[in-house]
């Protein structure tokens, strides 16, 4: 025997025979209805293979190109429920093109039926402590008074996508900012790998903002030499948080720190609610204690904006938009309690059960579905009120 | 799951196939690139094992270092320890070799190495002891149970020996060479021309095959070599079988030579062909990479078919004997009895001494020729020829088998990669075998990367072996994994993972697989290990410690200040560069020149840039002596790439620098070639000791190179630097200027004045009288250094004294105080009326101060006493002008500071004195316009008005509060009016923003966008406004539009109109603050005017 192939037999891995350039679609896989905008993934064989570009048609119409590995599109496959031909064309260096295509079926159902998975995120605590033994049995899911069938179901380590917004008008001056901001370190810190955080420090205006992140000295960087001064415009930052999250996916949390009484914000604490309630679960850390403008839940300051019955009905508002979403409002007896409540919020994240219910799209866009969540065990769970039917 | 999260990977080897072991084995066949990440070893310290025998070949114990005297390469090197071999625990390898065996040979050995493995070992030895029948097959794991070695014995002794298979063949081929006819006619000759041919074709057939296989017998010993080479401890390795033979045929050859001599060159036949089928090299090669890793080679030779029944022999035995001799092993061919020759291994193993020795300093690298001899030469001393100065084979392959034998022997894992190794069965294939697909996964953020001009770049490389049912050694010697980030998903790139996909076949039984990686950019190195099946049911990495911080040897620098150039970086650094986010602990401050570039970039500026460094900031929390400091500079172009970068590691020596860098900082001086146009400089500085760090970015143009040529020209390098400079190597001669006020610092003519020590505690007597004198002479004493111009001495003198008073045991009330400064103030007066001013701009700021420091008595004390100045002041001749602005200015600060009541009445005395003060009817309308009083503020703007009808502030608020009294078109009226004229930023946003709530009121959303689209191109970024657009189309149903538009927001700063209604909630800054300066200026012209009245009144 040639003592070469004896080497060649046994001292091999899987091996991967010279092959032509091959183009396949991986996404939407075999049999996958698209709707709406998905990404096609297309992978050219074998890999490293030199392509200068991967050219995606849609029903013969120029969807995308990507130029280089991994080759991933955004195609618009309209909301029609219909069948698709997807197209895939790699031009190689060479100039020679490789085709792949794949004919995506119509959604099969009984009726007519658009949907879109929903998450809802429960918090669920028996005497101040969280309840982690809860099985996919133990709930039940009221879209429009109507039951839902689960369609997922977990615990705990979905990642999250955070904005935290703190407030550093004047009113957080002497130490009050520095302790505020020694808990969105805290908090940065205690996130996992792939939780993201942005941090928005406001006071009548934004005054840093960084971008999403999990790297924590990026969250960080800014805060060194920040002071507080200013006035308070919580609205404004809220729905511009709101906003920057919609684009997120996931589990997506707003964490308003914050002692004040808005009084400079050009928007309302409605306008960012609605922004807000679009799957957007809400912390409110309030930091407590009497002033001029507040006393006890009264407040009793006026504006050249707003009197203070406007200003009540703003933190009701406010108060309701927290609870509404899923969230809690942490009253704070001082600052010094801020990084352990940030850091016990953490915690209740990944305490959180993550249900999955795919209703019915019946009310048309934009129209507000109530959701309820029961617990066997009369157990009261806390989740979202509802969200907008997208 | 894995998929998922690979997103920047390019797996662009992931096809990477057919790879064998042994090639990757053979230093020879090593990419060159390979060694440059295998580090080099400054050898310190060489050693050889030196087996000691008498004239009788009897073993000598007991000598000293002394006796041995080394010699490298004709050089006496000193000897700097000895030890007994012993002290060592063995690590023997058997190289059992089926290939040369036949079956009695074989039986034979077995029951020799039987009884070596029960009484040759010592307790803690070890065997490692593998088959070879054309594919290496380890039997067992290194082990010194001698149960387990008889076990694996038995399994040896079921297989089929090869050897006799070699020696038919080799008979056949004699045979044909023997029987043929002799050349003795012309009737013969065909018949003998046919026989020779078919001889000489058999006979290379039969040279080229013992040739692949005694090659492919070598190169199995270096796979050997080198899986014992990641033991630890004394090493050894055995060799049992008839011998792979040097020269196959080579006899053979010659004999058909001999009997075809006349025909040998009509058949093609040259006596150097013998030479093709020469596996000497490989010999060699064995010898080399034995010495590399220090191992002795012992060799039992066994014959095959009986001694002397086979002629290779005598060649097999030259090949032992080449590996043995080379190495300081033994050899011993043709035995009968192979179990003496054990013994005596066993005997030399035993008895081995460990010679240190310290290698003479020679330029020559490589191979170094080693003589010991002992006691002058008296005793025979037999040791390895030779040294090597490192191995040449592929560092993460050795640890990769390290690791695979090293599971029960307990070597720690080092991963700080952070890699996973996580397993899949996927079936079988045609012979049975499992097919698993395995996934080596590392978090991205443990890489280095380089940036590129759109994206980050890393590059792994990574060694697989496995060990499977069967024994078998199967790996991927090197696969690679290159990596690209795309710099906008630079910030999510740490918590993605990296993947590496590879199909293994393993026959079943456990499995052990072992990965070595390294980061190729940074030189991390790892590796971990896995069991397949995973003992706990799925496959998965073992777990592995905390990621081992990596040694760092603290070596003295070469210089003071020494700056070498890196080509990578952080991840974590990337994304700070790349965030656009600045700040950080360590304070810095840069700038930048471009000038003409020079050589090969004539489309390029060089721009020559100065970062300096606080030295105090850059030594906090430092304990090291040595600063390292990470230094990167990246100039990102419009479209965010990166246009340049210069990446530098900066070493201070504290020991000599410390004092400097303390007092002076660091300078950071770097030079980037950039086209024309405007860029982003993004710096960022880390200690790499604390991990303290900063990131400041700022925007530079680089102008036309034509412009250039006028640039001013930038410093010469100077003889000597001013303070700790690095400069990264291609800086060029020429340095960035230096920074403006780097001016030699004049030493200060005066000392900065010693704090005035507290006054004496007024004495604990109930004597108010006596009190009160002390009381007074330390306030005209304060008095007088404001006189001298010590203003903020006597700021903070005052201040003390008052506390002293007011919060001793027996504290004075705040009346009394008040009436002792008042009394002084009056005295004052009576001497020179314009004397007061200085007091009264001490006692305003005096009162502001307490009541930032909530010293609520000593602002109770300031008010009064400035007040009953003020009156003073008044009521003297000229001093009304001056009273005046002193009482606007301070009831200003009194609204400010909430004193509503006192601040308002003030204001009522301004403007009793002047109905038009527009501190007072400005500060009164504000007031009223917070308490939400519409209608209050109202009387105060119109008296403005009505002295100023141009006043824009007073105009604006009338329209606002029009506005919010309901009555929009006169409001409106007011606020289109405005913007014809307005300038200011925070007015005109404040215009635009009621102009267009008043609109949306009046549920006209067309014009209100059209307003707010108006002021947006006014005040461009503007926060409210675009909010205010945003959550118009919002309320239209234009989701995606609103995001588009908050989408470029960005914190405003300075002098934005973002906060526009913040700035309309206070009263305005402006008249306020040119007033005090104008008290601030009057109050320094009048200290002579004080110092006189003091000396005055002087008791």
């Amino acid at each position: 025997m040639n003592a070469a192939k004896i080497l060649t037999v046994f001292f091999f891995l899987a091996s991967l025979p010279a092959q032509a350039v091959e183009v396949r679609i991986v996404q939407p896989g075999p049999g996958e209805p698209i709707l709406g905008e998905v990404e096609v993934r297309v992978e050219v064989l074998p890999p490293g293979t030199p392509v200068e570009r991967v050219e995606v048609f849609l029903d013969g119409a120029p969807a995308g190109v990507a130029e280089r590995a991994p080759f991933r599109i955004l195609v618009d496959a309209g909301e029609e429920n219909r069948e698709h031909k997807l197209e895939a064309v790699a031009r190689t260096a060479g100039g020679a093109q490789i085709k792949a295509s794949v004919t995506t079926p119509k959604l099969q159902a009984d009726a007519e039926v658009q949907v879109e998975l929903q998450q809802l995120f429960v918090t669920v605590h028996r005497n101040g402590k969280p309840v982690l033994d809860l099985t996919r049995e133990d709930f039940k899911v009221f879209d429009q008074d109507v039951e839902q069938p689960l369609a997922t179901y977990g615990r705990g380590d979905a990642p999250f996508t955070a904005v935290l917004l703190v407030d550093a008008s004047s009113s957080m001056a002497e130490g009050r900012l520095e302790k505020a901001l020694d808990g969105a370190r805290a908090f940065f810190a205690g996130m996992g790998a792939l939780d993201q955080a942005k941090l928005m420090l406001f006071s009548d205006h934004i005054l840093l903002e960084t971008p999403f992140t999990s790297i924590q000295p990026v969250l960080t960087l800014g805060l060194r030499g920040v002071t507080a001064s200013g006035g308070t415009a919580l609205n404004d930052a809220l729905y511009l948080a709101s906003k920057r999250l919609e684009t997120r996916r996931g589990r997506k949390i707003a964490v308003l720190l914050s002692d004040g009484v808005d009084v400079e914000s050009v928007l309302s604490i409605d306008a960012a609610r609605a922004i807000a309630r679009r799957q957007v679960t809400l912390y409110w850390l309030r930091l407590r204690g009497d002033s001029d403008a507040v006393k006890g839940k009264k407040i009793l300051i006026n504006s050249a904006w707003r009197d203070a019955p406007s200003h009540q009905r703003e933190i009701e508002h406010l108060r309701a938009a927290v609870l509404g979403s899923g969230g809690r409002i942490a009253d704070l007896a001082g600052v010094e309690e801020i990084p352990a409540t940030l850091t016990a919020l953490l915690s209740e994240l990944r305490d959180q059960y993550v249900l999955g219910i795919t209703p019915r799209r019946t009310s048309g866009k934009g129209a507000w579905h109530p959701v309820r969540v029961e617990v066997r065990g009369g157990l009261v769970p806390r989740t979202q009120d509802g969200y907008f039917e997208p | 799951m894995h998929d998922a999260t690979m997103l920047f990977v390019s797996p662009v080897k992931a096809g990477f196939a057919a790879l064998f072991l042994v090639p990757a084995l053979l230093g020879a066949q090593t990419p060159a690139s390979e060694t440059s990440f295998s580090g080099r070893l400054d050898v310190t310290v060489a050693e050889v094992e030196v087996f000691v025998a008498d004239r009788d070949g009897k073993p000598v114990p007991d000598l000293t270092r002394d006796d041995f005297k080394v010699v490298e390469d004709g050089q006496p090197a000193e000897v700097t320890g000895l030890a007994p071999g012993t002290s060592q625990h063995l690590n023997l390898a058997v190289f059992f070799d089926q290939t040369t065996l036949d079956v009695t040979s074989r039986a034979t050995a077995l029951a020799a190495l039987r009884r070596f493995f029960e009484a040759g070992l010592k307790p803690g030895d070890r065997v490692l002891l593998a088959a070879w029948d054309g594919s290496l097959e380890v039997r067992a794991e290194p082990t010194g149970d001698p149960a387990v070695l008889r076990a694996a014995l038995d399994r040896l002794g079921a297989a089929l020996p090869s050897g006799v298979r070699s020696a038919q063949e080799r008979s056949a081929v004699q045979r044909e060479i023997h029987d043929a006819n002799p050349i003795d006619d012309e009737k013969t000759s065909g018949l003998a021309r046919s026989q020779a041919t078919a001889a000489l074709e058999n006979l290379r057939a039969y040279a080229r095959a013992r040739s692949e296989e005694a090659r492919g017998t070598f190169g199995a010993l270096q796979q050997m070599l080198v899986l014992l080479g990641g033991l630890p401890e004394r090493k050894a390795l055995l060799y049992v079988g008839a011998g792979p033979p040097l020269q196959p045929g080579a006899d053979l050859f010659t004999a058909w030579q001999g009997r075809f001599a006349s025909m040998a060159s009509e058949l093609g036949f040259s006596p150097l062909e013998v030479s093709r089928y020469d596996a000497g090299p490989q010999a060699q090669e064995v010898v080399n990479r034995a010495n590399g890793v220090g191992i002795s080679i012992f060799a039992l030779a066994l014959p095959v078919g009986g001694a002397g029944a086979r002629a290779d022999a005598e060649d097999s035995g030259r090949a032992m004997r080449t590996l043995a001799a080379g190495t300081g092993g033994r050899v011993i061919v043709d035995v009968a009895n192979p179990a003496s020759f054990l013994e005596m291994m066993g005997h030399d193993l035993s008895s081995s001494y460990l010679v240190a020795y310290a290698p003479p300093q020679t330029r020559k690298t490589g191979t170094h020729k080693v003589e010991v001899t002992v006691k002058g030469g008296t005793l025979v001393a037999r040791h390895r020829e030779a040294r090597r100065d490192s191995d040449p084979g592929d560092p993460l392959l050795r640890e990769a088998l390290a690791t695979l034998w090293a599971g029960e022997a307990g070597t720690g894992e080092a991963n700080p990669l952070r890699a996973e190794l996580a397993f899949d069965e996927q079936g079988k294939d045609d012979l049975g075998r499992l097919v698993v697909s395995g996934l080596v996964t590392f978090p991205l953020a443990t890489l280095a990367i380089q940036p590129q001009e759109h994206f980050h770049n890393g590059h792994v490389t990574l060694t697989l072996v496995a060990r499977d049912g069967k024994g078998k050694i199967t790996g991927l010697p090197k696969a690679e994994v290159p990596i690209e980030i795309p710099n906008e998903h630079l910030l999510s790139a740490p918590g993605q993972t990296a993947g590496y996909k590879l199909t293994l076949h393993l026959n079943p039984g456990d499995s052990v697989v072992a990965v070595a990686m390294r980061d190729d950019l940074s030189g991390t190195q790892g590796v971990i290990r896995a069991e397949f099946p995973s003992p706990k049911g799925g496959a998965a990495t073992r777990p592995a410690g905390p990621a081992a911080p990596l040694a760092r040897q603290v070596q003295p620098l070469p210089e003071a200040i020494h700056s070498s150039p890196s080509t990578s970086l952080g991840i974590e650094s990337a994304a700070l560069l790349m965030s656009g986010q600045q700040g950080g602990d360590i304070p810095l401050g840069a700038l930048a020149l471009p000038i003409p570039s020079e050589g090969n970039a004539a489309d390029r500026a060089r721009l020559l840039v100065r970062v300096r460094l606080d030295g105090k900031g850059l030594l906090a929390g430092q304990t090291e002596n040595v600063l390292r400091i990470e230094g990167d500079l990246y100039a990102l172009g419009t479209g965010e790439g990166i246009a340049a970068s210069a990446l530098e590691r900066i070493e201070i020596d504290l020991g000599s620098q410390r004092a400097a860098v303390e007092r002076d900082g660091v300078d950071f001086l770097a030079g980037l070639d950039l086209r024309p146009g405007a860029y982003s400089l993004r710096m960022l500085v880390r200690n790499l000791d604390t991990g303290k760090l900063a990131v400041r970015n700022f925007s530079i143009t680089i102008p036309d190179l034509a412009s250039l040529k006028n640039a001013p020209l930038p410093s010469p390098r100077p003889a000597a630097d001013p303070r700790p400079t690095a400069r990264t190597a291609d800086l060029g001669p020429l340095d960035p200027p230096p920074f403006p006020d780097d001016a030699p610092a004049a030493v200060a003519a005066n000392a900065a004045p010693a704090p005035l020590p507290p006054p004496a505690p007024p004495p604990e007597t109930a004597e108010g009288r006596k009190l009160r004198s002390l009381a007074r002479t330390g306030y005209r004493e304060i008095l007088s250094r404001l006189a001298a111009g010590r203003e903020a001495e006597a700021l903070a003198a005052v201040a003390t004294f008052e506390d002293s008073l007011l919060q001793r045991a027996n504290p004075m009330p705040v009346e009394r105080l008040v009436e002792i400064e008042a009394g002084a103030e009056k005295e004052l007066a009576g001497a020179d009326p314009k004397s007061l001013v200085p007091v009264l701009r001490l006692h305003q700021r005096l009162y502001q101060e307490a009541t930032d420091r909530h010293r609520l008595q000593g602002s109770t004390v300031a008010r009064d006493v400035f007040l009953l100045g003020v009156d003073l002041l008044h009521a003297s001749k000229g001093g009304g002008l001056l009273a005046h602005q002193f009482l606007a200015a301070f009831g200003a600060e009194l609204m400010r500071s909430g004193t509503r009541h006192v601040g308002e009445e003030t204001l009522r005395r301004v403007l009793a004195d002047d109905p038009a003060d527009e501190i007072a009817l400005l500060e009164l309308a504000a007031d009223a316009e917070r308490r939400g009083d519409h209608a209050a503020a109202g009387p105060p703007l119109a008296t403005l008005l009505q002295a100023h009808p141009e006043h824009r502030e007073a105009r604006l608020r009338q329209a606002v509060d029009l506005a919010r009294m309901g009555r929009a078109a006169e409001a409106e009226q007011r606020f289109t009016a405005l913007l014809a004229d307005e300038t200011e930023a925070w007015r005109l946003a404040l215009v635009y923003q009621e102009l267009a709530r008043l609109r949306l009121a009046a549920k006209d959303p067309n014009r209100a966008e059209a307003t707010l689209r108006e002021g947006l191109k006014r005040l461009p970024g503007d926060e409210k406004l675009t909010l205010l657009l945003a959550e118009l189309q919002e309320t239209s149903w234009l989701g995606t539009a609103a995001r588009q538009t908050v989408a470029s927001l960005k914190p405003e700063t300075g002098g934005g109109g973002g906060a526009a209604r913040h700035r309309y909630s206070l009263p305005p800054e402006e008249p306020l603050a040119s007033t005090l300066a104008t008290l601030t200026r009057e109050a320094a012209a009048q200290r002579p005017a004080l110092a006189a009245a003091l000396e005055k009144t002087a008791p």
